[in-house]
């Protein structure tokens, strides 16, 4: 059983680490013959924001059991916070930790250079130009996110060209995506075997529809499976080909889904249906609603038994990251470990 | 006036080439921060790290030694490529400041009376380590010794080396 070696980062002084890129230098050459998973928990002491690269995640032996996690410290994120039923479904600093790119081009703020790592309960954002946030730039696997809110685009690609992504077998679970380029993919996935699950893929109203959800490369080779899913503001959700047959209980503005059962198609889309707000101005990604999202959704009890507030999620739960209830009771978070 | 980051030894993954090439070397600048930045307990006291103060430079003339060696052929895997594409000469820095300071990695600061206050971040167990130099940096010193690293040939690729060439 591995031990969990938890570093905090922060800046506010008597933290471990005050910059994320000092904690990945910190760790094992060789996690697995360490027996360590390495944790980051960053506080909220001040935003995390660099026009370049942040943190390089790289140089670790690393395996499914033996990994590198970056996370929040309890309290720190937006999941954390008493209003996180009220609060908007958007990147904002006040709601929890974030790290924010400013590079008008490119790289992002994270750089994921190493097999099996995790992210969750983070806000991570693009701010200018290119609007990467999180990615790599070589083929990887094993990457785990989860509860994230991400402002940006390329999900999963670091450097422009190349077309690196997602790697194979990533797994990405109650993930908020807020796409906000005219037309650029909201995640490049590269390989094959990833898994999409209860996430929210949303281009702002002004720029829809146009372009791929997933950019998946060497489509009808490599494919990636959906389940649970909201897609709305693209041209389509991916190459043909790409999604897998087992994908099911997504929904969309599009006239089809690509593949698999139970999906909702057509369902409107505007500023203010089927999410509180997908305008360019004061955006929520938080369901409304009396929506065909609403108890179509598949509940994977294993991976996304609460939504991305931490509610629990019902056997027949609302598409996306966010569980319409009627009443704001909010249960446990959903730590990785 | 700048704190930089540095790593003064190599760190080395013995295991795999390519995650090697990853790892922060000797020279290598994990972070920059303004003047005051208020470090971590464990970036003061890790002893392959130290932490240099640059006088009159803002932050963000740095960004060369924080940036990732460049891919001359965008086409290419990367995973070759360093994590930093420059780096600082440890002998020219030793030379300016004294080797004492970079090598020995149980030293206190060079100066007999350490203007450096008191970090309430630093647990005290056994001698004080202080890897933060109290001397600054010029920023003339600094940028004599920045160095671009040496680029690493893939020993898998063909035609990266003579035994590779085909033909």
């Amino acid at each position: 059983m591995p031990t969990t070696v938890v570093k905090s980062i922060g800046s506010a002084g008597g933290r471990d680490y005050s910059t994320l890129q000092a904690w990945n230098d910190a760790a094992p050459a060789n996690l697995v013959t360490a027996d360590e998973v390495w944790q980051g928990q960053c506080y909220n002491d001040s935003e995390f924001v660099s026009t370049l690269v942040q943190l390089t995640v790289g140089g670790s032996t690393t395996d499914a059991t033996h990994y590198k996690e970056l996370t929040a410290a309890s309290g720190q994120s937006f999941q954390d916070q008493v209003g996180v039923r009220t609060n908007a479904l958007t990147y904002n600093t006040a709601n929890g930790v974030g790290i924010r790119s400013t590079n008008g081009y490119g790289n992002g703020s994270i750089d994921i250079e190493e097999d099996y790592f995790r992210c969750s309960r983070v806000q991570c954002k693009g701010d200018a130009g290119d609007t990467r946030t999180i990615g790599g730039s070589t083929f990887k696997t094993g990457w785990i996110f989860k509860d994230l809110i991400i402002h940006g685009a390329q999900f999963g690609q670091t450097a422009p060209g190349g077309g690196k992504g997602l790697g194979a077998s990533a797994t990405v679970i109650n993930v908020a995506f807020l796409n906000p380029q005219a037309s650029a993919a909201t995640v490049n996935s590269t390989n094959t075997g990833s898994s999409f699950i209860a996430c929210a893929f949303v281009r702002l109203t002004s720029n829809s529809p146009a372009g791929h959800a997933v950019d998946q490369a060497y489509a009808g080779t490599n494919t990636f499976t959906m389940a649970s899913c909201a897609v709305f503001g693209f041209s389509d959700v991916s190459q043909s080909g790409s999604v897998a047959s087992g994908s099911k209980n997504n929904a969309t503005d599009l006239a089809s889904f690509p593949a698999g059962t139970a999906n909702q198609t057509s369902v409107t889309f505007n500023a203010t249906t089927p999410f509180v707000q997908a305008g360019s101005s004061g955006t929520d990604l938080r369901a409304i609603a009396s929506t065909a999202l609403a108890t179509n959704g598949f509940l994977d009890a294993t991976n996304a038994p609460n939504d991305i507030s931490g509610f629990t999620r019902p056997a027949n739960p609302t598409i996306g990251v966010w569980q319409l209830a009627s009443a704001a009771v909010t249960t446990g978070r959903s730590y990785f470990l | 006036m700048a704190e930089l980051l540095v790593r003064v030894v190599d760190k080395v993954n013995t295991d795999d080439f390519y995650l090697n090439i990853q790892c922060f070397k000797a020279g290598m600048v994990i972070a920059v921060q303004p003047d005051g930045w208020l470090w971590g307990k464990e970036e003061v006291a890790n002893p392959a790290w130290r932490i240099f103060k640059v006088p009159s430079v803002d932050p963000s003339q740095f960004s060369n030694l924080l940036s990732p060696e460049p891919s001359t052929d965008p086409g290419t895997d990367a995973k070759t490529l360093q994590p930093r594409g420059f780096k600082l000469s440890l002998v020219l820095l030793g030379g300016a400041l004294g080797p004492t300071f970079i090598i020995d990695n149980t030293q206190v600061a060079p100066n007999a009376v350490n203007p450096i206050p008191a970090l309430p971040n630093v647990t005290k167990v056994g001698p004080v380590i202080r890897k933060q130099c109290a001397a600054a940096v010029p920023q003339a010193t600094l940028r004599a010794a920045t160095v671009a690293v040496t680029p690493v040939s893939d020993p898998n690729a063909i035609g990266a080396s003579p035994a590779h060439v085909i033909g």
